[in-house]
């Protein structure tokens, strides 16, 4: 029995054929619904995933940890329905009877750890996390890529819920995303998990890598501060209600990351005239593209915000398009036109 | 009147030439997309404002750990030489083997805060080309001063001579925070003051970019600069104890080193799409 929270994924191609297994303990749920593999020319059998907690969201005190392993001929799309969200901190003991006394057992944590092989595509493309009033947030995500492996990274958040008048409310939002490569163990596929669920540590990050092969990191840390002016998060966020963090790395999807760099060198930032409104100035999405050339893992870094979730998520679709060919029309409905 | 002090006025003249006076620290960028007002320079000062506070937090929650982190691997093992004096009967394999690991510690932390930078490209050409620019200012300029002939010293200009040499292969990217780092640990400068040092540079640096933009006038600038002084001090009593953590996973996955602004990183990764600019980065 795998232990509260804690998930595995793994898929792969043998003799032309899927094969997937996943399990899942509550509070974490994994369903994968059939894809049609319809599109002929994609050199991947698409497999899908939705990752759920029940309740919709993730209370404090829920470690959610997931292994994933995307063998070669597979694209495998991680999903969620709905937005992940993350409840306000609560002083109560939560279920997790594994928690101790520790200032982190007061947070939740979400701890994603993915492997693909080498022509293999993995595609994460959750719904926005949305944080709630007072909430702690902790999201860790490591991607190890083997050479030849391809990566769609989408990882965004909103500013809480809005229609409750909440924006930029929580306490805290830290989201980190580890790109390495170099497997350092000959094991790649199994997925150890003693030490899962075990407050402060990671749990097992197992063949994701040593320190010394990580080619990217990106670790944004949002918190409220007692100090109050400085450190303060939510004034430079005032006119944006969501924001998007997008890697598009590796061959099979170079195509997508030149879609990206076409507009960068297409589209020039038109100098704002000062007469206008600070308001107007956010009015569409604000978006900037780096290119990514880490001891062989190639593609962009995008980041883009908007004061609209859905107009963000319009952006993000146009120009992920092209990933229709590469996943297939019924995987890619489920995610863009549910 | 001491030599750190000396040094560090040095270190904090504007005329030192690393190069930094091409770099905005995407304040260009910030302007021209509409996120800090042109108007500044008249009534409204406020998001200029903003911007210097929040960029200078997230420095001291980003770069700060990396030099940080350096000063104290090296000064742990450099210092035992400048304290054995230069009289000390020095054996030269001891103090090569010091060098060697300190070198390897530099190279390892460079290359971490290098991965910390991979997704913005803006950021890092600015951090590369001003720790490259630091690292010959000591190489062809203190290196060859007359307090580098001490044991100290001239295991600093053996390290600083190969890190160059490594850059010059490709194999480090001698990035400004950890070149910072190191070179204050070879002119004998404390951490206290090393960070105090970084934190002002930085913010000299933006204001510095804030007038040639003609966002503010000199003498405002002179006048929100003693401001600043405030804020600097108060980031400093928060950050100054953070050190870049990079030993284990739980270290990768932690929050030692951050960046806390996603908003500017996003304009200053604009940088390159401006119709024209000044700046480099």
């Amino acid at each position: 029995m795998p232990a509260p929270g804690e998930g595995s994924i793994s898929c792969q191609v043998i003799a032309g054929r899927l094969y997937q297994t996943h399990s899942s303990a509550y509070p974490l749920k994994i369903i994968s619904p059939q894809a049609h593999p319809d599109h002929p020319q994609s050199a991947f059998k698409p497999c899908i995933n939705y990752i759920l907690s029940y309740g919709g969201g993730i209370v404090h005190g829920d470690r959610i940890h997931i292994n994933a392993h995307a063998g070669k001929g597979c694209a495998l799309i991680m999903l969620t329905q709905g937005s992940t969200k993350a409840y306000r901190h609560r002083k109560r003991p939560p279920h997790n009877t594994q928690i101790v006394a520790n200032n982190m057992a007061d947070e939740s944590f979400q701890t994603l750890i993915i492997e693909i092989d080498s022509g293999a595509l993995v595609c994460l493309l959750p719904d926005p996390v949305t944080c709630f009033r007072d909430a702690r947030y902790n999201q860790r995500q490591a991607v190890q890529m083997q050479p030849g492996s391809s990566l769609v990274l989408l990882d965004w958040m909103t500013s809480g819920r809005m229609s409750r008048g909440e924006r930029w409310d929580f306490q805290k939002y830290f989201s980190v995303n580890l790109i390495t490569h170099h497997p350092t163990t000959s094991s790649p596929s199994s997925f150890p998990s003693d030490s899962v669920g075990s407050v402060g540590s990671v749990g097992s990050i197992g063949p994701v890598g040593s320190v010394g092969s990580v080619v990217l990191r990106d670790a944004l840390l949002l918190q409220k501060s007692n100090a109050g002016d400085s450190g303060g998060f939510s004034r430079r966020l005032e006119n944006v209600d969501a924001f998007a963090f997008i890697l598009v790395l590796g061959p099979a999807v170079t195509c997508v990351a030149e879609v990206f760099r076409e507009e960068h060198k297409r589209e020039r930032v038109r100098p704002f005239r000062s007469n206008g409104s600070f308001r107007a100035v956010m009015e569409s999405v604000k978006w900037s593209v780096s290119e990514v050339d880490q001891e062989g893992v190639l593609g962009v870094a995008v980041r883009a915000c908007s004061p609209s979730t859905e107009e963000l998520k319009a952006w993000i679709k146009r120009r992920l398009e092209l990933l229709q060919n590469i996943i297939g029309q019924s995987a890619w409905s489920m995610y863009f036109n549910a | 009147m001491d030599r750190e002090t000396w040094l560090l006025w040095m270190l904090a003249d504007s005329q030192l030439p690393t190069g930094g006076f091409v770099a905005s620290a995407g304040l260009e960028a910030a302007v021209q997309g509409g996120l800090v007002r042109e108007s500044a320079a008249e009534d409204d000062i406020d998001s200029f404002v903003g911007f210097i506070s929040d960029s200078a937090h997230n420095q001291a929650r980003f770069a700060l750990p990396i030099c940080s982190r350096v000063h104290d691997l090296a000064a742990l093992h450099l210092m035992p030489l400048a304290e054995a004096g230069d009289g000390s009967s020095g054996n030269g394999g001891d103090d090569e083997a010091v060098a060697a690991k300190v070198l390897e510690d530099i190279v390892r932390i460079d290359g971490y805060h290098h991965t910390m930078l991979a997704s913005n490209q803006v950021a890092m050409r600015a951090s590369i080309a001003q720790g490259g620019g630091l690292l010959s200012v000591f190489n062809r300029g203190y290196a060859l001063s007359a307090f580098m002939g001490s044991r100290h010293g001239q295991a600093c200009v053996g390290i600083a001579r190969q890190l160059q040499r490594l850059a010059r292969l490709g194999e480090v990217r001698a990035h400004w925070a950890t070149v910072f780092g190191f070179v204050c640990v070879a002119l004998g400068i404390s951490c206290a003051h090393m960070q105090q040092l970084f934190m002002f540079q930085f913010v000299r640096q933006v204001f510095s970019a804030a007038i040639r933009l003609n966002l503010v006038g000199p003498l405002r600038a002179q006048m929100l600069s003693c401001d600043m002084q405030r804020l600097v001090s108060s980031l400093l009593e928060r950050h100054a104890h953070r050190r870049v953590e990079l030993d284990s996973i739980e270290d990768l996955f932690g929050e030692s080193a951050v960046y806390t602004e996603p908003v500017l990183e996003l304009y200053q990764g604009m940088h390159d799409r401006l119709y024209s600019r000044i700046f480099n980065s």
